[in-house]
């Protein structure tokens, strides 16, 4: 029987306090153990930020690579073992910066993994500069007289890119944010949840009470309705919504490619003895 | 030249399917038994140009590509041109000195002191089929004539290269025999005395032979980004993917690709990536990663020269100033560099062994050269003990991730073992893989673990098989050389001890950590040679800052592999 405290990690979070993070710390943990996954079958993944602090913080097996990074590393665990439930968990800078190119062709990829990117839509742990999902006027440490960049729709992108599970949950929802949570990892393909994680520190402008007042459940009709869920991602503004926009069904990587697509883990295969006929093709 | 060996160069432009007759011609010969070695000239481009593809072949041992032309086809006028002029220009390589066989509409040519074999290719290939590639074969067909080589070992060939087209493998076949007949009735053979022999070699490409070596030694993922001349093991590996049970991916970047194969070894499937220079630069922040996380990966790196996108098509060693220095921080990395397509089997098994056991980065250095040339190796032997080195078992109490041990080496427990959860960490960490970068900084236990990694260094050290030499024992003048040099070292050794020259060669294929024996073997010389195929000596300047020696250096860097006549020249320039 796995409960939330077989994933309790004996280092406390250094987030400051109220930093949006532990709700995503608490929901991560939530859904795996109510999903019954063993801690030892689960892989949490992450980059460079203050949010990819987190695999310091869960009893799993974590990985805390490099800033933009965690997506390759995500893929290649999942495909070297199927077996396990990964998870990649990162920022917005570190996603939609320097990981766009991974973001975009994982998502293709349709690997069978679980991405949540804290957005607090600011460089919290370099102490506050503008990020790839800072809005206009958005004042920082390095646009002082305000932000003139569009800000990065990470859902339109990850609908473009081909993502088979694309959601949006807030950290000042707790209830919310495990559930979709739990459906993402329960998706089976590259499920893609961008989660509204206010940073008290340094973003003074998307706080709780910015998005409490803006943000709305939604439910879509058809989830397996790609217009209707790309129209429904770019609502923006005073109500700003919330939910699984889009989720549909089809074959992971690793279920497409012959050699992963076999039921035991690449890694637990024995390994393969060579033989004279392997080579013979060079006589 | 010896009368038992023998050099045909195949010369046309790209798209003119140089290489595929040049194929042909070494594996007839590695059929018959002699060794083999190929040179594959080309450009940067898909069709045009003027390229050559050239065919060593010897009963002796083959160890470059070898002085001398007895054998030329051409297949355009630029062909005849160029490779039966004295003052050839292609990089060191030798102008014709024998038969030049090419068509007889091939006109207006500087006469010159070699027998000119025009021949009706055209009309013999047309009896068969209107494909107009079909020449090379009557052509091919004519040469193998001269050597005395008989046709039935030709046309087995020939049916196993076009094997899969049906009516083209026998129009193949019978275009040859036109040639072959042709050449008989109209002209002599070379006088050559080729010492053929019933048992086939092996004929392998040094890319095949990594992909080969890294099969045996238990590889499960080969990810990789298309660049040359690193391209040749990831389509080997490619093609066998099912049979050999590797998953083989192409990602979106050299940076996924490594971080692709972190991640693979990581969750404990033995994994590997593969480049040139400029795909390695891109994976340069990564490699560090590896070295902190103290994860075990395999990186080809298959040299071409530089800066920049260089010389995509030529040969080079000037990336070991890279690859030493790649990624912040001091860790612990082994360099190893293959000297022919044997020890690139050999040596990537190896590295596939090494790196789970150091659990820290192993980089094969190869180069165009040694990665695109064939080469015949006598036997391959299947067998290989795999080692997956130092793991705890499941469930072990107060387990640590980065246990300080004397080796340096810590147990490394696998994504999916029963209590064992962890985190590795790029930040630096305690011996649990807890960070002491933070709250928790720790200048004590940083200093403790970075001596635990670097340690790794001297057990690898205390277990270094001793550097192989060539002639080395009663010599005055050593020669230091390191990966595909090898051969053509010892080929120019030959050279200048038939010249009286008390001379012999340290042959380095473990680059780094350098071995404390090569500044042993080097005591009592009279002068110390260090070849290399890069501008500034970059091996040289290593063996100086670990060993203190002092050297003179001989290098080339043209694009172009060193011939051994050439190289044996350079060396006793330095030696007078």
């Amino acid at each position: 029987m796995v409960t939330v405290n077989d994933y309790s990690g004996k280092i406390r979070p250094d987030w400051c306090p109220a930093c949006g993070n532990f709700a995503q710390l608490s929901a991560i943990k939530n859904a795996l153990a109510e999903l019954k996954i063993e801690p030892e079958n689960a892989v949490v993944v992450s980059g460079i930020g203050c949010s990819s602090n987190l695999p310091e913080f869960i009893r799993a097996y974590g990985f805390h690579g490099l800033h933009g990074r965690l997506l390759p590393v995500a893929s290649a665990v999942k495909w070297a073992n199927r077996k396990l439930t990964v998870i990649g968990y990162g920022g917005d800078g570190d996603g939609f910066f320097e990981g766009t190119q991974h973001f975009f062709h994982t998502a293709k990829r349709n690997v069978d993994l679980t991405y949540i990117v804290s957005d607090n839509q600011i460089f919290g742990l370099t102490t506050g500069q503008a990020s790839p999902t800072s809005e206009i006027g958005f004042i920082s440490k390095t646009t002082p007289d305000g932000n003139i960049e569009k800000p990065v729709n990470p859902m339109t992108f990850a609908l473009s890119a081909g993502a088979t599970f694309v959601a949006r949950s807030f950290s000042g929802d707790p209830k919310h944010l495990q559930e979709v949570i739990k459906k993402g990892i329960q998706h089976k393909g590259f499920s893609f949840i961008d989660v509204f994680s206010p940073c008290v520190t340094f973003n003074k402008t998307n706080t709780y009470d910015y998005f409490r007042k803006r943000v709305y459940k939604y439910e879509a009709k058809d989830p397996s309705n790609f217009e209707e869920a790309y129209r429904a991602v770019q609502e923006w503004g005073d109500r700003i919504p919330i939910g699984i926009f889009y989720q549909v069904k089809s074959q992971s990587y690793e279920d497409l490619d012959p050699v992963t697509a076999e039921e035991t883990p690449l890694a637990e295969r024995p390994y393969r003895k060579l033989k004279p006929e392997d080579f013979e093709e060079f006589l | 030249m010896r009368d038992d060996e023998i050099i045909i160069r195949v010369a046309g432009a790209a798209g003119d399917g140089v290489q595929s007759a040049g194929q042909i011609i070494a594996k007839t010969f590695s059929r018959k038994g002699l060794n083999v070695m190929t040179y594959n000239y080309y450009q940067d481009i898909v069709r045009g140009g003027q390229s050559w593809y050239q065919v060593r072949a010897s009963g002796g041992k083959v160890r470059s590509q070898g002085d001398g032309l007895d054998i030329l086809i051409a297949l355009n006028k630029d062909g005849v041109e160029r490779h039966t002029n004295p003052d050839i220009n292609e990089g060191g390589a030798s102008p014709l000195s024998g038969i030049a066989i090419f068509d007889k509409s091939i006109s207006g040519y500087t006469e010159r002191k070699v027998t000119y074999v025009p021949m009706p290719l055209s009309d013999l290939a047309s009896k068969h089929s209107s494909f107009a590639l079909m020449k090379n074969t009557v052509a091919i067909g004519a040469a193998m004539a001269a050597t005395g080589v008989d046709f039935d070992t030709l046309s087995s060939v020939i049916l196993d290269v076009f094997g899969k087209k049906g009516k083209v493998s026998e129009q193949n076949v019978s275009a040859a025999k036109e040639g072959y007949d042709y050449y008989l009735s109209n002209h002599k053979p070379t006088g050559k005395k080729l010492s053929f022999g019933s048992k086939r070699k092996y004929l392998i490409g040094g890319g095949e032979a990594i992909g080969l070596g890294a099969v045996r030694g238990g590889l499960k993922m080969y990810i990789g980004y298309p660049m040359t001349p690193a391209s040749s093991a990831l389509h080997y590996l490619a093609a066998h993917a099912r049979d050999f049970g590797v998953f083989v991916k192409i990602p979106e970047d050299e940076i996924s690709a490594i971080n692709m194969t972190i991640g693979a070894n990581y969750a404990g499937a033995r994994a590997m990536t593969g480049s040139s220079g400029g795909g390695f630069s891109l994976m340069v922040e990564a490699l560090g990663l590896a070295g902190m996380m103290e994860i075990p990966i395999v990186i080809y790196e298959s040299q071409r020269p530089g800066p920049s996108t260089g010389l995509p098509t030529k040969t080079e060693q000037g990336d070991l100033n890279l690859v030493l220095g790649a990624s912040q921080g001091d860790f612990p990395r082994i360099v190893l560099s293959p000297r022919d397509a044997r020890d690139c089997i050999n040596l990537t098994s190896e590295a596939m062994n090494l790196a789970q056991e150091y659990q820290t980065p192993v980089i094969i250095m190869s180069d165009l050269y040694l990665s695109e040339h064939n080469e015949t190796v006598d036997s391959i032997d299947p067998e290989f003990r795999i080692d997956d080195g130092r793991r705890p078992v499941d469930g072990e109490k107060d387990y640590k991730r980065y246990l300080i041990t004397e080796s340096g080496i810590s147990p490394r427990a696998i994504p999916g073992q029963k209590g064992l959860m962890h985190n590795e960490d790029s930040d630096e960490h305690d011996e649990y893989g807890d960070v002491v970068s933070d709250a928790e900084t720790d200048p004590t236990k940083r200093v403790a673990m970075m001596d635990k990694r670097m340690r790794k260094l001297d057990t690898l050290l205390r277990k270094m098989p001793p550097t192989e030499t060539y002639m080395l024992a009663d010599a005055e003048y050593a020669v230091i050389q390191w990966g595909s040099t090898a051969g053509v070292t010892e080929e120019a050794i030959d050279i200048l001890r038939g010249k009286g020259h008390r001379i012999g060669a340290i042959k380095v294929n473990r680059v780094f950590p350098v071995n404390p024996d090569i500044g042993k073997l080097c005591s009592g010389k009279k002068k110390i040679i260090v070849v290399e195929n890069n501008y500034s000596g970059q091996f040289n300047r290593l063996l100086k800052a670990e060993l203190g020696l002092k050297t003179v250096l001989v290098r080339k860097y043209n694009g172009e592999a060193f011939y051994p006549s050439e190289l044996a020249a350079m060396i006793e320039v330095k030696i007078w």
